[in-house]
């Protein structure tokens, strides 16, 4: 029963275990009888080598159940999504009347996958086509489950891109109202409400989006633009290589400040730890800091507040107070 | 079917009929110490042993040895026993070769020392198994990985899962059985920090 297919290559099975696999998959995935059971039981008692194997993929299998987690959150954008696409055939079609037509287009839609990284958390997907998604703190991503993964949705958060190029296949990162579309690419989608940001940390990539009447403004970004895309419209501003470096730190776990206001620095610290950096009063929020520091290290950051700049400090239960 | 003992581990979720106290007890054992250490163990195989096809069947017939020294009494360090197994296992198969396969091991004197090499030994803690079971779910091939998805994340039958990919039942079911082989194998077997330089 050997599989003949390329994937033999890369995944070498062997008999006993895809025989392990058979009797796992008929037990879980459909019909199980007595006799089936009793079969299985046979089964393993023949060979040790056959109640190794039927062990180690039950085990394992067992474990994949936790991947019930990240069923896709039942409504919203699938709906919202079908909704548009079916509009634009509708539209295609000359067709006035869609009601219904959500529905009807519903099932060939693609699927799509969430990954999420909780506060503090970072985390790096590696795609099929050899792209790399990194998960900075606290964000949702969604990923198209068709065959070339290429659409992805940043729900929350921010993340950096580094893409595959492939022309036929376009690499499409859609935030919010905003999309990005690669052209051979790394770069960096931060959302923030219905603010997105989008900074290029190399080659090219269209961005689409809303300018401030609403219409729609479709422009091209290079490497070292930082875009932000508000309610407000479109604007765009020329990075260093060192600024961009300092907003992407966050790739090796580090925050870099220069000439940074604490009440800035406290929000950048406030999205990687659940203990939160409060700052009550305005003289204390505009002292300006510099320096690196670990992103999950809240407290050693409190003390160089405390110690070095002098700052008064105070640790309650999940928060760290700063005043003068 | 007996009494089964009160053993921790999966595997004393589901026991087989009229297996005794004795397995059972090493079934727990087996996959509490010796699965998570596949990681480290895939590591020592691939850097010792060249003929790649051969490694599944390799890493087979040394749980097969494992399990059957751990009847006689569990060891009491775990790893060195399993690396010792195995390096005795890799010199066996290198001196009753046929044909003395020269390239086989790359090192000898390597294979001396391979017990006391730190591998990448998986802890796993609660969150941190959801990010490996992902990693291993991105590895697969398409069908097999959306054939898994279907039915552990969406929870679908075997049948749902043939119209919902459009295939017949014993393709679905095919790839159902090969997505398991292959994502149990990522997920114990390849090196749990899934990081990649640029």
């Amino acid at each position: 029963m050997s599989s003949t297919r390329f994937e033999q290559d890369e995944f070498p099975l062997n008999a006993i275990e895809q025989r392990a696999a058979q009797f796992i998959e008929q037990r879980d995935c459909a019909a199980w009888s007595a006799e089936d059971e009793a079969g299985l039981a046979t089964w393993i008692a023949a060979s040790p080598a056959h109640r190794i194997a039927y062990l180690r993929l039950d085990a394992g299998w067992k474990r994949a159940e936790r991947l019930a987690a990240l069923r896709p959150r039942e409504r919203g954008w699938r709906e919202n999504v079908s909704f548009r696409s079916a509009a634009k055939i509708a539209a295609a079609l000359g067709l006035v009347a869609i009601v219904g037509a959500g529905a009807a287009y519903y099932s060939t839609l693609p699927k799509f996958s969430t990954y999420a990284t909780r506060v503090g958390e970072r985390e790096t997907l590696t795609l099929r086509d050899g792209s790399r998604i990194e998960l900075n703190t606290n964000t949702v991503v969604q990923i198209s489950d068709d065959l070339d993964r290429r659409h992805i949705r940043l729900e929350q958060g921010e993340a950096f891109f580094d893409v595959v190029h492939d022309k036929k296949h376009p690499f499409v990162v859609a935030a919010g109202t905003g999309k990005v579309t690669d052209i051979g690419t790394k770069f960096v989608v931060r959302r923030d409400g219905a603010d997105v940001r989008v900074i290029m940390l190399q080659g090219a990539a269209r961005f689409d989006g809303a300018d401030a009447s609403g219409g729609q403004k479709s422009l091209i970004l290079r490497a070292g633009d930082d875009m932000l895309a508000s309610a407000e419209g479109i604007s765009l501003a020329r990075k260093t290589g060192t600024e961009t470096a300092r907003e992407t730190s966050w790739r090796r776990g580090v925050l870099i400040f220069h000439e940074t206001p604490l009440s800035e620095v406290a929000e950048e610290f406030n999205r990687y730890n659940r203990t939160k950096i409060v700052i009550n009063d305005t003289n204390t929020a505009k002292v300006e800091i510099g320096g690196t520091f670990a992103a999950a290290n809240v407290e050693g950051f409190a003390r160089v507040a405390q110690q070095l700049m002098g700052l008064h400090v105070e640790k309650r239960a999940d928060e760290i107070v700063i005043s003068h | 079917m007996g009494e089964r003992p009160d053993t921790t581990g999966e595997a004393a979720n589901r026991g087989f009929s009229g297996v005794n106290t004795l397995e059972t007890e090493v079934d727990a054992w087996f996959v509490r110490e010796i699965l998570p250490l596949e990681a480290s163990l895939m590591q020592y195989l691939h850097h010792n042993w060249r003929n790649r096809s051969e490694i599944s069947d390799i890493r087979q017939e040394i749980y097969v040895r494992v399990y059957e020294a751990a009847k006689q009494g569990f060891p009491d360090r775990v790893k060195p026993f399993l690396f010792t197994t195995a390096r005795n296992l890799l010199i066996n198969r290198v001196r009753h070769a046929q044909i003395v396969p020269i390239e086989a091991v790359a090192d000898l004197d390597a294979l001396e020392v391979a017990s006391e090499v730190p591998g990448p030994d998986r802890v796993v803690q609660a969150r941190d198994e959801l990010r490996l079971l992902q990693a291993a779910l991105d590895k697969l091939p398409s069908r097999w990985r959306t054939a898994v998805i279907l039915q552990r994340v969406e929870g679908l039958s075997r049948k749902q899962i043939a119209e919902r990919m459009g295939v017949t039942e014993a393709s679905a079911a095919k790839y159902l059985a090969d997505g398991i082989c292959a994502l149990v194998s990522k997920f114990y077997g390849d090196p749990p920090d899934m990081r990649r330089d640029q």
